[in-house]
């Protein structure tokens, strides 16, 4: 039997495939979707076959290239990607992650990176007769001048709009620190400068508006009570993320770099997940609750409830019982 | 391996029928343009929803003043952070300028993507956005937080890859391909009809190749988009070989004598047989008009079709 014969009875199916693949994806099948794809896959194999057999069809290599699209087409309508599974995001979000994130040590180099520094210049900052200058000299004149009239202008009895631009401006700034010390994390060293640098600018800053008789500080510290908790956790998460993404490739344990890259970016994507929410958590506290007129009291209330949700998901959650361990 | 692999732009993949078949993988320029459209639709749906809630101000503030701020917010997050994610999730490896480019992210090993590997690719695109630019850059007095993103590390990425693959591509382990809807396969039917009469004067027992059949495919699809004398160049390094095998003359058109064997051997008995008898009619109605059947004055080329081609 000649090529041609053999071709054109073989297009026709090969048409059929196209036209049902087509009513599959413009969601045109209701009636008999069992019967469809039971047709659909045997001409799938079908095709399958005669890409196999391509050569001792003689098909020519346009044929080929045809069957070759078509085969992968088939296979994308097939084997579809899973729909999501809620049980199982539950249970990665509150079971797996919080342990993931308690026992890896990049959790641990960031948050003591970024906390310790942050504490330590804070402390320096905050006295005015050890290093008086030391505020000046990290954060500049010009920023200081600054900050302070910013929060100098902020008056909690306004209503929100009034105080939005500023806001908005501080979720850009803080989200975008977040990224920054996330995004160089993969390269290590600039991650970890960026961290170190952004959480000496950071506590300089708090240290300094903390002195008392800075204008504006007292505003400063009522601002960020309600939300820092989370903010700067979400910044050292960011970090840790990004450096672990990192160690992927500098530190492989036996594996290939690009396989070791992906291993580490899977066990990264929970504290990715979790920095994400907190800086959501944290961008609606500072637009909600920070800037408006509610009590002290509340804002503060509000500080130490994230704060104790914040341990107990990352200590009570995360705390490596015998089960996981065994695991 | 790599190296071939990036020469035709494409990766194998075997699927769970064992069979092996080829994907062409989409480069940096092809993936470029459903990025921006994927970018434009989120601007247009954040401005939208910006516009809308603007608009429905004087209602919503009645509720609560801060109505508009949390709603724009979340709508923000959602679509800054979600929009690849749950559209590639949910669609089989495709967002809308995918569909539009006709382009798939799938496992490099081609199975489809899950929510997992979907997440890190997007989680990532961040890195992938890097190194930022500052608009401090243009003008001095800009705020020191607005940054351009320059997709250089992706870019970098891409190229040093075999398999076309930005940062966040490598971390998921997932790979883009092109699906356009290619053209239908065809016999081509030579146009010329002294090919039919050329076919009778191969002997029976010569048998084309699996190999030699391939080339002769790949001939007739090029030859279309040559110059007929470069046709008889191509074509003289094959038909060459086998005249002097079978014995025929030697200046018989190399075009010609493949196009006779891809029609042998392609085209189905009853075409041939067709064909054959539609030129026999006309041959005979040529020898009543009394035209001499020369085959040079059907078609005048720079083939020669020799004197053995003057039957029947």
């Amino acid at each position: 039997m000649s090529v041609g014969t053999s071709l054109d009875k073989r297009r026709q199916d090969w048409e059929r495939l196209e036209v049902l693949m087509n009513q599959l994806a413009k969601g045109k099948i209701r009636g008999e979707p069992g019967s469809v794809s039971a047709e659909i896959s045997s001409l799938y194999r079908a095709a399958c076959a005669d890409l196999s057999m391509a050569d001792q069809y003689r098909l020519s290599p346009d044929t080929v290239a045809f069957l070759h699209n078509l085969v992968g087409r088939a296979h994308n309508t097939i084997y579809r990607s899973r729909r999501f599974q809620y049980q199982l995001w539950f249970d990665v979000a509150f079971r797996e992650a919080p342990r993931r994130i308690f026992a890896d040590p990049c959790v641990h180099l960031c948050g003591l990176l970024f906390f310790g520094l942050f504490s330590f210049t804070a402390v320096l900052a905050v006295s005015s007769d050890i290093y008086p200058d030391f505020p000046m000299q990290v954060l500049g004149a010009d920023h200081i001048s600054q900050m302070e009239q910013m929060y100098g202008d902020i008056e909690f009895d306004r209503s929100i709009d009034d105080n939005l631009a500023m806001v908005a401006f501080y979720i850009q700034h803080n989200t975008s620190i977040g990224l920054e010390c996330f995004a160089y994390g993969p390269l290590v060293i600039p991650g970890l400068y960026a961290t170190a640098y952004n959480a000496t600018f950071l506590g300089t800053t708090f240290g300094y508006m903390a002195r008392g008789d800075t204008p504006g500080g007292e505003s400063f510290l009522e601002f960020v009570t309600a939300h820092g908790a989370f903010e700067l956790t979400a910044i050292a998460l960011a970090a840790a993320a990004g450096l672990r993404i990192g160690s992927g490739w500098l530190i492989t344990s036996g594996l290939s770099r690009i396989a070791s890259l992906q291993l580490q970016a899977r066990k990264a994507l929970p504290v990715m997940s979790v920095s994400a929410v907190l800086f959501l958590l944290a961008a609606f506290t500072e637009g909600l609750i920070s800037p408006s007129s509610l009590p002290y009291v509340f804002k503060a209330m509000w500080g130490m409830f994230s704060s104790s949700l914040l341990m107990y998901y990352f200590i009570v959650l995360g705390y490596p019982t015998e089960a996981s361990n065994a695991a | 391996m790599h190296s071939e692999k990036k020469i035709d732009c494409s990766v194998r993949v075997v699927t769970p029928e064992n069979i092996e078949f080829e994907y062409a993988l989409a480069g940096p320029f092809h993936r470029l343009p459903a990025f921006l459209c994927d970018l434009v639709i989120r601007i247009v749906i954040i401005l939208g929803i910006g516009i809308a809630l603007t608009a429905a101000s004087p209602i919503t503030s009645m509720l609560s003043t801060a109505f508009g701020t949390v709603v724009g917010l979340l709508c923000y997050f959602f679509f800054s952070w979600f929009y690849g994610i749950v559209f590639e999730t949910r669609f089989n490896g495709r967002t809308p300028g995918k569909m539009l480019f006709q382009l798939r992210v799938i496992s490099a090993d081609g199975r489809p993507i899950n929510g997992i590997q979907a997440a890190l690719r997007n989680f990532l695109r961040v890195v992938d956005l890097g190194v930022p630019l500052s608009i401090q850059f243009f003008s001095v007095d800009a705020p020191p937080m607005y940054l351009i993103p320059t997709y250089s590390i992706g870019f970098v990425a891409f190229y040093l890859s075999p398999q076309f693959q930005r940062i966040g591509d490598l971390a998921a382990g997932t790979i883009v391909v092109a699906e356009n809807q290619s053209h239908k396969p065809l016999i081509r039917r030579p146009d010329d009809d002294r090919v039919y009469a050329l076919i009778e004067l191969i002997p029976p027992s010569f048998a084309v190749t699996n190999s030699m059949a391939r080339t002769l495919g790949q001939f007739m699809e090029t030859r279309g988009r040559l110059h007929p004398r470069r046709r008889s160049e191509v074509a003289r390094h094959l038909s060459a070989p086998i005249l002097k095998h079978l014995g025929l003359p030697q200046d018989t058109g190399p075009d010609l004598f493949l196009c006779a064997l891809y029609a042998r051997t392609f085209m189905s008995q009853e075409d041939l047989s067709k064909h054959w008898e539609s030129q026999q009619k006309q041959a005979t109605q040529t020898e009543k008009d009394s035209i001499p059947p020369e085959f040079s004055s059907v078609a005048p080329s720079d083939d020669s079709f020799g004197p053995t081609s003057g039957m029947p």
